[in-house]
């Protein structure tokens, strides 16, 4: 065990081991710090600044995703300026994205007492649905550039680099280089990228197909646990049935193995499962 | 630089930075020396950098997409970039594109500031700066970077 | 006191500025041999004790920086000439690039030399394409006489493409990576972790002209000029209402009015003879009244007073022709441009910010203006974000600039 470092969050003293981050400190005395951005197995994008909280001595708020915790660090989650950013980001999230199957920026909303319509009305992301591939849809008016699929694709787990943040400034958006359609860019479909994403502007077609259809019921999904066999790598799966069909392929973000991650035989190679039973014996 | 304009795309463009260092740090240099040499960049041309530097055609789309002076107009039309801001828009900088318009083969864009507010109104023409700009000498300058 | 000449050359100069003989008569050759005799750490005590701090707008002092890159460890290490000068009014490194490019290029020599390193990136902003012209020929220059390149350090010359945010320093090394210059979280501070990931020194090129003319002659000639706090002297670019817009180089702690009225300096208000009010430091910057401009002098401490800064000195006069509330609109539009999409204070905020002033419901929505401009500037990653609020904020809380009749769209948009 490395060294241990103290610091004090909302006035309670925390001991850490070092390199642990402000946030992950914040988590082991449960004092809640909202997310949208990052995700325990991908690099930190700094991008959402929901995680913001206070640092006595810092000009600025720091978010603390990423900050990792000083010995003797003052640490505020709650102030009236961590509030006023905290609700700001929400609402100017809202003002711009559909965010009706974001679960976490919908607890933003409603922690921040976000009025969702204070900074609405003008530009937006509302865009058509991109259907361009038999395995997932890319619904772009959901997206809030959180950078997970960047990473996802690039170095972070799948190391294809197939898409990109293009542009600049409220123009910024995910591209796979001049808005090609996915078949024509560098992916490889093994979804990890749907995988990471928290607003559901990447979802699987069988997802998005039953949900649109108003056949997606969360309640009466059940899981089952799996090892893979298409390989010997040994990916855990976790099949999502719906009406004794597999409507989803996924894997725990805690494997060891997979950190979520899959290939596209394990987590779309799953119709044959289906048509078993017309199978010759 | 003589380059074979028979040759494939990607040779061509091995060619024009055949002296650049294959560093993805050598990225924006190249997109530059590229825009120079073909007069304007396309999705051709960075699907050639990325097999000449082996770097991922989105990632390179998504560095060239950054930069508002990377050109992309194709017919190589002169450029002319009309400071538009505070300074030399209290010059009345923003009549100049309108006059501009209806010169052939010219492409007029609205300009943050220029760095040149004690000169204003300002413009670039090409690479070119033109200071206390007006339609005449923006004219002259124009005509100057298309003959001479 | 007036206009000095220091960083800028004398009027009276023989030499043309790209030039070995401009090397000399400044002083430059001299400098440089000096530092390299006194040794490393004897020359970084010697920046210190000048008092000289970054000329781009942070004011960090110099020695310090120069002190953590060199103590920083790693065997490679980096050196940066940040011009890539495209903060809204600001001209003054153009105008001392066109002066007197060796100067910089002097005192970014000397750095690389004291904090150890071999590699010096130059970065221009792509619209200054004339001025890179004079910088490459200039490293030409130095490289024949071998201060450049082999056994000493390289210099190469990085020319931006159309991006302000490119100039904040992370951003910067990102643009030389060959990566979207998007800033980077600090800290790690460059001084640590920059270029390449290793300890980067990146300095204004005024900061390094200030080096070069430092060691062209010593400690107590510098702080000759300026006030014991903030020695030295200053580039300021002066635009809008004046009689004679320009770059002039003045001391600190001269008084603001003077600046604007002295004859060798901007020679009094133009436009219809009525100050109204004073953008000092760039779009990032502070609106200070005709009455707080009487009686503030150019010094980082009687300036914060009234929540200003010199930035990165420019200096934009309006007469009271000038509805406000258009030159906040415009700077909004700004900011939309240039902000690089990461963060969503900044991506969203500068979009939604524009949007309401263009609407003409600026006072209308006031709180919200506030509120968003609060948690811009207090969640942004960068400066960009956290500053491109200031000026907004800065004339909602001087309600008397308000025009009582809003007169409409003067100067279009």
């Amino acid at each position: 065990m490395g060294n241990r470092i103290t610091l004090t969050i909302d006035g309670q003293s925390v001991s850490v081991a070092e390199g642990t981050t402000v946030h992950a400190a914040c988590e082991q005395v449960d004092t809640f710090v909202p997310t949208l951005c990052w995700h325990e197995n991908l690099s930190p994008a700094n991008a959402c600044r929901a995680c913001v909280v206070e640092v006595k001595g810092s000009r600025t708020l720091v978010a603390s995703c990423s900050r990792v915790a000083e010995e003797g660090m003052v640490i505020e989650t709650s102030t009236p300026r961590v509030a006023n950013a905290r609700r700001v980001v929400a609402e100017l999230l809202t003002s711009t994205t559909d965010y009706s199957t974001a679960p976490e920026l919908l607890d933003l909303i409603e922690m921040s007492s976000a009025d969702t319509r204070r900074f609405a009305g003008g530009a937006s992301w509302e865009q058509p649905v991109k259907d361009d591939n038999n395995l997932y849809i890319r619904d772009l008016s959901k997206c809030i550039l959180c950078y997970r699929c960047v990473e996802a694709c690039g170095d972070d787990a799948q190391n294809t680099f197939a898409i990109t943040v293009a542009g600049r400034g409220f123009d910024s958006r995910i591209d796979a280089g001049f808005g090609r359609t996915l078949p024509e860019s560098d992916c490889v479909f093994c979804g990890n990228c749907v995988a990471v994403c928290p607003t559901g502007a990447l979802m699987e077609k069988t997802e998005w197909t039953l949900r649109s259809e108003n056949k997606w019921d969360d309640n009466q999904i059940t899981t089952t646990e799996t090892i893979c066999s298409y390989c010997g790598v040994g990916c855990q799966l976790s099949l999502h049935v719906l009406d004794n069909q597999i409507v989803k392929v996924s894997s725990p973000m805690d494997h060891p193995v997979t950190h979520g991650m899959l290939c596209v035989k394990g987590r779309y190679g799953y119709q044959f499962v289906q048509v078993e039973d017309h199978m010759p014996v | 630089m003589a380059v074979n304009t028979g040759m494939p795309l990607t040779e061509r463009v091995a060619a024009v930075v055949a002296d650049l260092p294959k560093d993805r740090s050598q990225l924006l240099p190249t997109l530059w020396r590229l825009a120079d040499h073909f007069g304007c960049l396309s999705p051709s041309l960075l699907a050639a950098v990325s097999e000449v530097m082996h770097i991922p055609y989105a990632e390179i789309y998504g560095v060239a997409s950054f930069y508002a002076l990377l050109p992309w107009d194709p017919g190589q039309p002169v450029i002319v970039r009309v400071c538009t801001d505070v300074m030399c828009s209290l010059k009345n900088s923003s009549e100049l594109p309108t006059v501009l318009k209806d010169h052939e083969g010219v492409v007029v864009k609205e300009s943050p500031c220029l760095g040149q507010c004690d000169l204003g109104p300002a413009a670039l023409v090409g690479s070119r700066v033109v200071r206390n700009a007006t339609p005449g000498n923006l004219a002259a300058e124009i005509g100057e970077m298309r003959h001479g | 006191m007036g206009e000095v000449r220091r960083l800028l050359p004398q009027a009276d100069r023989r030499s043309v500025a790209v030039s070995w003989d401009r090397v000399v008569e400044r002083g430059f050759d001299k400098a440089y041999q000096r530092v390299l005799d006194m040794g490393s750490e004897a020359a970084i005590a010697e920046v210190t004790a000048s008092g000289i701090m970054g000329r781009g707008g942070a004011a960090f002092p110099t020695g310090r920086k120069w002190d953590s890159v060199r103590s920083s460890p790693g065997t490679a290490k980096y050196v940066v000439m940040n011009a890539d000068e495209s903060e809204l009014g600001t001209f003054k490194d153009r105008a001392l690039l066109e002066q007197d490019p060796m100067g910089p290029l002097i005192g970014l020599l000397i750095a690389a030399h004291c904090v150890g390193a071999r590699q010096a990136y130059c970065y221009i902003r792509g619209e200054y394409r004339e001025v890179e012209t004079a910088l490459s020929q200039s490293i030409d220059i130095l490289r024949k006489k071998g201060w450049v390149g082999g056994e000493t350090v390289d210099v190469e010359v990085r020319r931006g493409a159309g991006a302000y945010i490119a100039g904040e320093e992370t951003a910067l090394f990102n643009s030389i990576e060959g990566k979207r210059p998007e800033p980077r979280v600090k800290p790690p501070f460059p001084t640590v972790k920059g270029l390449f990931g290793a300890p980067t020194l990146i300095q204004n090129v005024e900061t390094l002209a200030n080096i070069a003319v430092l060691f062209a002659h010593d400690v107590a000639w510098f702080r000759q000029y300026g006030t014991p706090a903030t020695p030295g002297t200053k580039l300021v670019a002066i635009s809008g209402h004046v009689n004679r817009p320009g770059v002039f180089e003045v001391p600190f702690g001269v008084p603001l009015q003077e600046i604007i009225d002295a004859d060798d300096l901007a020679g009094g208000i133009a436009g219809t003879g009525h100050l109204q009010a004073v953008l000092l430091g760039g779009a990032a910057g502070t609106f200070l009244s005709s009455a707080e401009v009487a009686e503030v002098p150019l010094d980082y401490g009687p300036l914060a007073k009234h929540g200003a800064s010199i930035g990165s000195g420019a200096v934009m006069v309006f007469d009271d022709s000038v509805d406000l509330a258009w030159v906040v609109t415009k700077l909004a539009h700004f900011f939309a441009d240039e902000s690089c999409g990461q963060c969503v204070p900044c991506r969203i905020g500068t979009r939604r910010v524009l949007e309401i002033l263009r609407d003409g419901n600026t006072w209308q929505r006031e709180s919200d203006l506030r509120e968003l401009g609060l948690a811009m500037r207090d969640a942004s990653i960068c400066g960009l974000g956290q500053t491109a609020p200031m000026a907004l904020l800065s004339m909602l809380d001087r309600p008397y600039l308000r025009r009582v009749e809003m007169k409409g769209d003067e100067h279009g948009e």
